[in-house]
């Protein structure tokens, strides 16, 4: 489970983020939507840690984090965070590694596999993903889609509980785009809680069951999509 | 033919001490280049400062000048023996250190941040996001301009001679001001366009394989 409360962001003197609070259950989809410049970024880097909380806290896996700190230690910090696989909007693949190699990367630093069950654990996975043929590609050889599942790939590969995937459908035609919902909800469907962020309405209703609408910071609307897409 | 592998000895013996100023300034102006640019892109501002002072001095004023400090300027102040070697050695290290600094430090300002965050939210530790993502990818971006330094580093260590440091070039114009002939000049030339020859092949072969596989 993931919460939110009363949380305040500002960059400088202007205020992204207004009191924000909400609860992610286990095994939901929500969408996070709103338009560009509304505070779905900054909401993602503070889910994935990427930006300290300077009001209000943050809950992932019973861990709680605040402006204080965190209630913690870095053992169960490390833990926590790993329950979450992260999709960046520019995917963020390493340049300089293949498709396979980013997928192992993550299996060789954070657990004590052997490099022959890392590279079955990596390829068993770009298999299912449809990635087989191009583990050897680098980013730049495969296509958007392509990007987009390795990246996939590499989130998942820790066996995170939540995804967090970002703009998943801004850099896709409107085919691949269908692929990466049925990836989506096939992912969802072994057990994984999903937060989409996006300003893809077509995509949040073909994906979410539930959207927590956002603008210029606050929060809008926090209801189930059939509700929403009325 | 005869004449050319007579003074050909006294011309390695020059292309020797080149080599050696070369590799021991790789060696060392490298990684100290590599350090400084990451401190300077650290948060500490006097160290920025220091940094970026450093690096304005040693590009901003001739490398002839700097070995002429370092070999008769600095035990004017600090009466002592310099060596010539140390001298040289040490001036061509402080100065390509700040050549390589700013290489280094325009290699890691054009990573994307999106890479550091990638590697922070998969839970890697500082450590590791430099060394398997920052540092490769730094690497591929200064391949060039650090072959180009390698090759103006070769034709700098005729520099050497102006401490009196008997280098290729200096060892050619003795023979030449011994023999009255222009052979040893024209030796010298083939032998440092035979040294920047295999900095560049080697180059060729780094781009190849660092930069043709992305």
């Amino acid at each position: 489970m993931l919460e939110i409360k009363n949380l305040n962001y500002s960059y400088q003197k202007t205020k992204v983020l207004n009191n924000v609070s909400f609860k992610i259950e286990d095994q939901e989809i929500v969408g996070i939507l709103g338009p560009s410049g509304s505070g779905k970024t900054t909401l993602l880097k503070i889910m994935s840690h990427l930006e300290t909380i300077k009001e209000g806290s943050y809950m992932i896996d019973d861990l709680w984090i605040s402006k204080d700190g965190i209630k913690g230690d870095d053992k169960s910090i490390k833990l926590a965070m790993s329950e979450l696989g992260v999709v960046f909007q520019q995917f963020n693949l390493f340049p300089h590694m293949s498709v396979l190699e980013n997928v192992c990367l993550p299996l060789k630093l954070r657990t004590e596999l052997n490099q022959t069950d890392i590279i079955k654990q990596a390829t068993e996975l770009l298999n299912e993903l449809g990635l087989g043929e191009r583990l050897n590609s680098y980013p730049h050889q495969i296509s958007g889609g392509q990007q987009q599942r390795t990246a996939i790939a590499r989130a998942m590969v820790l066996k995170p509980k939540i995804l967090i995937i970002d703009e998943p459908t801004s850099s896709l035609d409107a085919a691949t785009s269908q692929t990466v919902i049925q990836l989506l909800k096939q992912l969802h469907q072994n057990g994984l809680t999903l937060i989409v962020i996006t300003h893809d309405l077509v995509f949040a209703k073909a994906i979410c069951q539930r959207v927590i609408e956002i603008e210029a910071g606050i929060i809008k609307a926090d209801c189930l999509a059939d509700q929403y897409f009325i | 033919m005869t004449y050319w592998l007579e003074i050909l000895p006294q011309l390695l013996s020059g292309l020797k001490l080149s080599i050696t100023i070369f590799l021991i300034t790789q060696v060392v102006a490298l990684p100290l280049g590599l350090a400084l640019a990451v401190l300077s892109r650290g948060n500490n501002p006097i160290i920025k400062k220091a940094i970026s002072t450093f690096t304005w001095i040693m590009r901003g004023t001739p490398l002839l000048l700097q070995l002429y400090i370092t070999m008769y300027g600095i035990p004017l102040l600090f009466p002592m023996h310099m060596d010539r070697f140390f001298a040289g050695a040490i001036t061509f290290i402080v100065n390509y250190a700040a050549y390589y600094t700013e290489i280094f430090r325009n290699g890691l300002a054009i990573i994307p941040s999106g890479q550091n965050q990638a590697g922070q939210v998969l839970g890697f530790k500082k450590i590791e996001i430099f060394w398997y993502i920052i540092l490769p990818q730094m690497f591929r971006n200064t391949l060039v301009p650090l072959i180009n330094e390698a090759i103006t580093l070769v034709k700098d260590t005729a520099l050497l001679a102006a401490i009196a440091l008997a280098d290729m070039l200096r060892n050619a114009k003795e023979i030449v001001g011994q023999d009255l002939r222009i052979d040893a000049l024209v030796m010298a030339g083939l032998l440092y366009l035979a040294l920047s020859y295999i900095i560049v092949k080697i180059g060729k072969r780094l781009e190849r394989k660092f930069l043709l596989e992305i």
